[in-house]
């Protein structure tokens, strides 16, 4: 299906394949020195300091994902905090064991397991989010050998630009072969 | 340092007060417990951080190596202050009084709470960790194995049998987290701006996850027994929370763990030499108060002879053991620093 749309305006870009993380480092680094910024790297494995290399930021300003988790959390915990409160002293009073109706250290499991099940569920919301996921088509798919890309391929994907510069570029940062990519 | 460098003057002194300590009694002799465990307890954490390296590898190990091994080399010390006291145990154990005055919950205890074998154990602990300590390297897996079940026995002997009728599992692992993150919050205190930043960066995060767990092993315990409000055990806390010990358990956990955990969230003071060294300082001033606050309350109903000679010990420990030493940096002079 892909093809024939790719007969009519089938471009996205190019395709590079390194065979370590230092050339895909060193690669990422010269394609954007040379001005293009439409790119992405593909690695199996985090690679320190390609972040960096890509020029990539969060964005988002104060609304990082640490922050929104943190504030999430907090306002969760303390949302659970005063429900046990309320049911406790308020609405359903009862003496157990003894104890004071206030009885904050017995609320203090729950407070915090709602806290943290609740930061954590903000921070992988944020992360998707904020990653444009769930994605259900993208044009690398199209590359057959880019299921490597999870095992031992080291892949940088162009997309757009000045097709014959940039893939003499590319192989003169050591790819292994670099390849059209197809919509 | 090498072990065998170590002035035999230093060792002398600390076994000559410790003697002299145990004999005398009163609140000195549990002063000087406390004030031997405050510091003896970075010389524990650090064997056990060095082992762990020595199974994990990697280059927050190498970061703080220099200060761990210093230490680790200070443990005879402990050795020093700590064994005296047995020849004070009737001033600090109320188990070696006669048996016919005991309740009948200690006196069930007797089988493992006697003099002969409780001597013997505290040999055995401090032999194993004197060795381990000369080469955290020798065996790591067994004998972090070892460091363990010698801290937690060791814990019920000396901490936990100074109220004999008070029994919590979790002890042993909770004075295991303290020193462990008193170890940690040391070389973070003396070396945090001489190390890579990666590095300090890990050593930070390793630092949160065992005063998480320090958390969670004190507050498991406070739970159980705060339900169940068993007499035996509730004394405990109703010792701690009376005088001034109610508020050294609201500021020892404050600058113990509180203070630490908000300077942590922050990336970017997670980064920063700078506050590593304050929530570090925070923690062993803390630290110094938590173990004040586990073994003085038993003989100090109010507290405030008993925190004044703490802070006292504890600066005379910090001048023993810095005596001598010569001023590499402004870093280098943290003496003064755990109890202030």
């Amino acid at each position: 299906m892909s093809e024939m749309k790719g007969a009519a305006n089938g471009h996205y870009g190019l395709i590079a394949r390194f065979d370590d993380g230092e050339a895909l480092l060193a690669a990422a680094r010269r394609v954007r020195k040379s001005g293009h910024r439409r790119l992405e790297a593909h690695a199996p494995f985090p690679l320190p300091g390609l972040a960096e290399a890509m020029g990539f930021s969060e964005g988002g300003g104060a609304l990082s994902i640490a922050r929104i988790a943190l504030l999430v959390g907090a306002i969760a915990a303390g949302i659970a905090f005063l429900l046990q409160w309320y049911t406790a002293v308020i609405d359903y009073p009862i003496v157990v064991g003894g104890k004071p109706l206030n009885s904050w250290p017995a609320f203090l499991p729950i407070t915090f397991k709602v806290g943290i099940f609740n930061s954590v569920m903000a921070a992988a919301i944020t992360m998707l989010v904020k990653n444009r996921l769930p994605h259900f088509y993208h044009p690398v798919f199209n590359e057959d050998d880019f299921a490597a890309a999870s095992a031992n391929g080291f892949f940088l994907s162009l997309r757009g630009g000045d097709g014959e510069k940039l893939e003499a570029l590319l192989r003169d940062c050591g790819a292994r072969y670099v390849r059209e990519l197809t919509l | 340092m090498n072990p065998r460098a170590l002035p035999l003057v230093r060792i002398a002194a600390l076994g000559l007060g410790g003697l002299v300590a145990g004999l005398a009694g009163g609140i000195l002799a549990p002063g000087w417990l406390a004030a031997a465990l405050a510091w003896g307890s970075l010389p524990l954490g650090a064997t056990a951080i060095l082992m762990v390296h020595r199974l994990t590898g990697g280059r927050w190990g190498e970061a703080g190596g220099a200060q761990w091994l210093a230490l680790a080399a200070i443990l005879p010390l402990f050795a020093a202050a700590m064994l005296p006291l047995l020849a004070g145990m009737h001033a600090l154990f109320a188990w070696t009084q006669p048996a016919e005055t005991l309740p009948q919950l200690v006196r069930n205890k007797l089988a493992y709470l006697n003099i002969p074998f409780f001597i013997l154990r505290t040999l055995a602990f401090f032999a194993l960790w004197l060795w381990l300590a000369r080469a955290p390297g020798r065996m790591p897996a067994r004998g972090l194995l070892l460091w363990l079940l010698a801290l937690t026995f060791f814990s019920f002997d000396w901490l936990m049998s100074l109220e004999p009728e008070f029994y919590s599992d979790v002890y042993g692992l909770m004075l295991a987290a303290e020193t462990t993150a008193a170890a940690f919050a040391w070389a973070l205190l003396l070396g945090a701006q001489r190390m890579a930043p990666d590095a300090r960066r890990d050593i930070a995060n390793l630092w949160l996850g065992v005063l998480l767990g320090w958390a969670f092993f004190a507050f498991s315990q406070y739970i159980v027994i705060w339900s169940a409000n068993l007499p035996d055990e509730i004394g405990w806390y109703i010792h701690r929370g009376q005088g001034l010990w109610r508020a050294v358990s609201v500021i020892s956990f404050a600058l113990f763990f509180l203070l630490p955990f908000a300077v942590l969230l922050s990336g970017r003071a997670k980064g920063s030499a700078r506050w590593l060294e304050r929530a570090a300082a925070s923690c062993l001033a803390g630290h110094t108060l938590q173990i004040g606050w586990l073994v003085l309350p038993p003989f100090d109903d109010n507290g405030f002879h008993s925190l004044l000679l703490l802070a006292l010990l504890t600066g005379l420990f910090g001048a023993v053991l810095f005596a001598g030493r010569r001023r590499e940096s402004p870093a280098g002079t943290g003496g003064e620093v755990p109890h202030g």
